[in-house]
């Protein structure tokens, strides 16, 4: 790290954690889960998915004409932003170039019934029928916001809107990694001294799609498992600390990506995650990413082979996507907050094998 | 912005003007429009039904491709469009990046939204015809059964950079960006910050995307932004004309290799052309339209112009993005006056979607490449379906003819859904 960054604020939202002491509680009840809902995709597949509760009373929850074109993890996007300039209690100057990036997970998750609308009315023939009348009850069942609802920087769009950071920007996709990739052009923009702080955000929603793409259908016993979410961080450089003033919840003190390349064409799985990491190691680990039960269990007894104390939210939450270096992140500073320990690597594997390793220090620590 | 220089090093594009550098720079040069009747699916009984296509069998590009993606690119026209993109520019690429450590190697590519053509997957949809509610997942189990992590349908949106990646061992990252209309001018301006951020040596940048399928189509139709049918087949799209009523649906795949100065200087490269800085801003206005007052649209030209160190009058040209929709226009007009002042009225700006239609994801790279051949030919495009401007003292609108003109340096312009203003600005080596 060419300059010492920190987190200064920090909004979340994943099924049952809203703040750090939900986490603490959580960690501290080996029974915790998230309500999980069965859907069955096929014949063969069925998803199992957890979603926020609706925040209807939040002082964020944006206005009524808006939310036609909001999936549910842009809501909480939106809350979880006007949260974070909330805690941060920044002005409108230090706001408008604030740079704004977003990792934003599978956002073609229409409702499973709006898609089904659709397939059916394109499938529904009879005798008489040809591709005229078969595209007129196409046209008729897409809804007219079809665009906009599964557009892909819907969530960095409206917290643009609800927050007024109208500075450098990018919505990042693809697998969880793209929260790393998103953290890195954060610390870009400070190291380079072109911006004193910047905002990481992440987004992930949930359906049928992510299931389908990134699922394991090879897997015997396959079960997809996935909660919806967001998360928000405010990063500073020292400087701004200096002025500003806040108090940093942790230290960004280190990070490191493998540098493997992932193979597609190839079904085996590199069964030794994080043999690339030998920097020195923090006592804490938190992880994430394991699709299936299967990668989870080969994780886990890596992670507790090569850290002292290790945590997953994958049996209590499932796989969060791309907002799960996020909520392993919030959990580190809850472990701060709590005396519990001075340091913590935040590591994540994707689906197709990439890691990243995030040494968060508490502050002073 | 400081750091290391930026150069392009080589480029290449697929896109209805033609596949490759020589076949899209003959129709610039020639005004060939490539807006034309559907031919992807069929059309009967809709109210709209020109598109820009990129026309032609493409399986020649990739005839020695692994199968399993040949059968994935018969569903997924965007994965089609690079696959024949990375073909065409393949032993060129090799070449390049044969230079460079994996781990100083990366991707950034621009890409869109994964659609399912139903009218791909029509025959496996009606095998599950006696279970509708189940049917579309069937259908995308039973496509996707093919015994490897590769899929026919649905593939993670990262798809095409891991493929890319793969190809040139680009180890470093692969990233990928979904900011729409802007998502490859921002993947550019994110893979020039690796190099100027010294992460990188070398990066592969670029983007695909394609919305000639019955769903995406009609999405947008639907949305109210593609231009009706009441004039002739090319001249539907009219960018900044007083009739205008929409944009030209279109499709397109572009790679550009991008390397720092060292890089450049060590392995005795020929750069073709440099980056110089990019503005991006958002609007945060509404999601549906632009800011009435442009303001987000000025801020990214400011920007590019001063974190490229130039000035107003050292611009050549810009690229525009000129949509042809109501909305847009006018507002990328007032942009321009505003920012460059008098000069506005001297310096030449067109679009050139009237000509291969608006690519969506991959909008920004395809005339990111066609501003570097512009450049590397001195050559600015007219905008072809102009006939009466909606601005005509302001600014100066090229239209009737393309000009001959040395251009030092260039600007283009991308202004995405959700109100994301992205300009990159080049200049000749």
């Amino acid at each position: 790290m060419k300059r010492k960054t920190f987190i200064t604020a920090c909004s979340f939202r994943a099924p049952g954690l809203t703040a750090f002491e939900d986490i603490i509680i959580a960690m501290n009840h080996p029974g915790f889960t998230a309500a999980f809902q069965t859907i069955r995709l096929s014949d063969r597949l069925e998803t199992n998915v957890a979603r926020l509760a609706g925040e209807t009373a939040s002082p964020h929850y944006p206005s009524g004409s808006k939310l036609k074109l909001m999936r549910t993890d842009v809501i909480a996007a939106i809350i979880c932003a006007g949260e974070l300039m909330e805690q941060a209690g920044l002005d409108a100057v230090d706001i408008l170039d604030l740079p704004l990036y977003i990792s934003n997970g599978s956002s073609f998750d229409l409702g499973i019934e709006q898609l089904l609308e659709i397939t059916s009315a394109y499938m529904k023939q009879s005798a008489a029928d040809d591709w005229s009348k078969r595209y007129q009850r196409v046209y008729a069942s897409l809804p007219p916001m079809y665009v906009l609802r599964t557009l892909a920087n819907a969530a960095e769009c409206f917290v643009a809107q609800k927050t007024g950071a109208r500075g450098d920007n990018a919505t990042f996709g693809g697998s969880s990694h793209a929260t790393f990739l998103a953290l890195q052009e954060v610390l870009r923009k400070i190291e380079s001294h072109e911006a004193e702080m910047a905002v990481l955000g992440t987004c992930n929603g949930i359906g049928i799609f992510s299931a389908f793409t990134f699922g394991s259908p090879h897997e015997s016993g396959f079960q997809w498992r996935e909660s919806e979410g967001a998360g928000f961080l405010l990063i500073e450089s020292e400087a701004s600390l200096s002025r500003s003033g806040r108090r940093p919840m942790a230290e960004l003190a280190f990070l490191e990506a493998s540098k493997t390349i992932p193979d597609i064409f190839s079904d085996a799985r590199d069964e030794t995650p994080y043999r690339e990491f030998h920097h020195d190691l923090a006592e804490y680990c938190i992880y994430s990413g394991g699709l299936s039960g299967k990668s989870h269990e080969t994780q886990a007894r890596t992670c507790e082979k090569k850290w002292q104390r290790s945590f997953s939210w994958f049996h209590p939450l499932g796989n969060m996507g791309n907002n799960a270096i996020l909520i392993n992140m919030a959990t580190a500073i809850a472990l701060f907050k709590q005396g519990d320990t001075e340091q913590v690597d935040c590591v994540n594997r994707d689906s197709h094998g990439r890691e990243s390793l995030i040494k968060l220090q508490a502050f002073g620590g | 912005m400081r750091g290391e220089r930026v150069f392009v090093l080589d480029y290449d594009l697929v896109s209805p003007l033609g596949v490759g550098n020589a076949a899209v720079l003959s129709s610039l040069e020639n005004n060939y429009l490539a807006g034309g009747r559907i031919t992807r699916f069929p059309t009967e009984g809709m109210n709209f039904s020109i598109a820009a296509e990129v026309k032609g069998d493409l399986s020649g590009f990739y005839s020695k491709e692994d199968s399993r993606i040949q059968q994935a690119l018969h569903f997924d026209r965007k994965l089609e469009l690079m696959v024949c993109c990375f073909h065409k520019m393949k032993s060129r690429l090799e070449h390049l990046f044969s230079g460079i450590a994996p781990e100083r190697a990366g991707v950034s590519l621009g890409v869109g939204s994964d659609v399912i053509p139903f009218e791909r997957v029509d025959q496996v949809l009606n095998r599950f015809s006696d279970n509708p509610s189940l049917a579309y997942g069937n259908a995308i189990d039973t496509l996707n059964r093919n015994g490897s992590r590769i899929h026919n349908v649905l593939n993670p949106c990262d798809f095409t950079a891991l493929y890319l990646a793969g190809k040139l061992q680009l180890a470093a990252f692969q990233q990928v960006i979904l900011t729409a209309c802007a998502a490859s001018t921002q993947a550019i301006a994110m893979a020039f910050n690796r190099i100027r951020g010294g992460e990188a040596d070398m990066v592969l940048a670029g983007g695909t995307d394609a919305i000639i399928d019955m769903i995406s189509y009609t999405a947008f139709s639907k949305l109210g932004v593609v231009a009706s049918d009441k004039e002739a087949v090319n001249q539907t799209c009219r960018p900044f004309d007083i009739s205008r009523d929409g944009t030209l649906a279109g499709e397109s795949a572009s790679l550009i290799v991008l390397a720092g100065e060292k890089t450049v200087r060590e392995m005795s490269l020929e750069p073709r052309l440099e980056i110089i800085g990019y503005g991006n801003t958002l609007d945060g206005h509404k999601i549906t339209a632009p800011d009435p007052n442009a303001r987000g649209m000025i801020r990214s030209l400011e920007q590019a112009l001063s974190h490229s160190g130039i000035r107003p009058e050292q611009v050549d040209y810009i690229n525009l993005h000129g949509t042809g929709t109501l909305a847009n226009d006018p507002l990328e007009l007032m942009a321009v006056e505003q920012v460059f002042g008098e000069y506005a009225q001297e310096l030449p700006i067109s679009s050139t979607k009237d000509r291969h239609g608006h690519a969506i994801a991959a909008a920004g790279g395809q005339e990111f490449v066609i501003t570097c051949l512009c450049m590397e030919n001195d050559l600015i495009p007219c905008n072809v379906n102009l006939r009466k401007p909606i601005n005509e003292t302001g600014v100066r609108l090229i239209k009737d003819e393309n000009i001959s003109r040395r251009l030092d340096v260039c600007l283009t312009s991308n202004f995405a859904f959700g109100g994301v203003n992205t300009v990159l600005a080049v200049k000749k080596v």
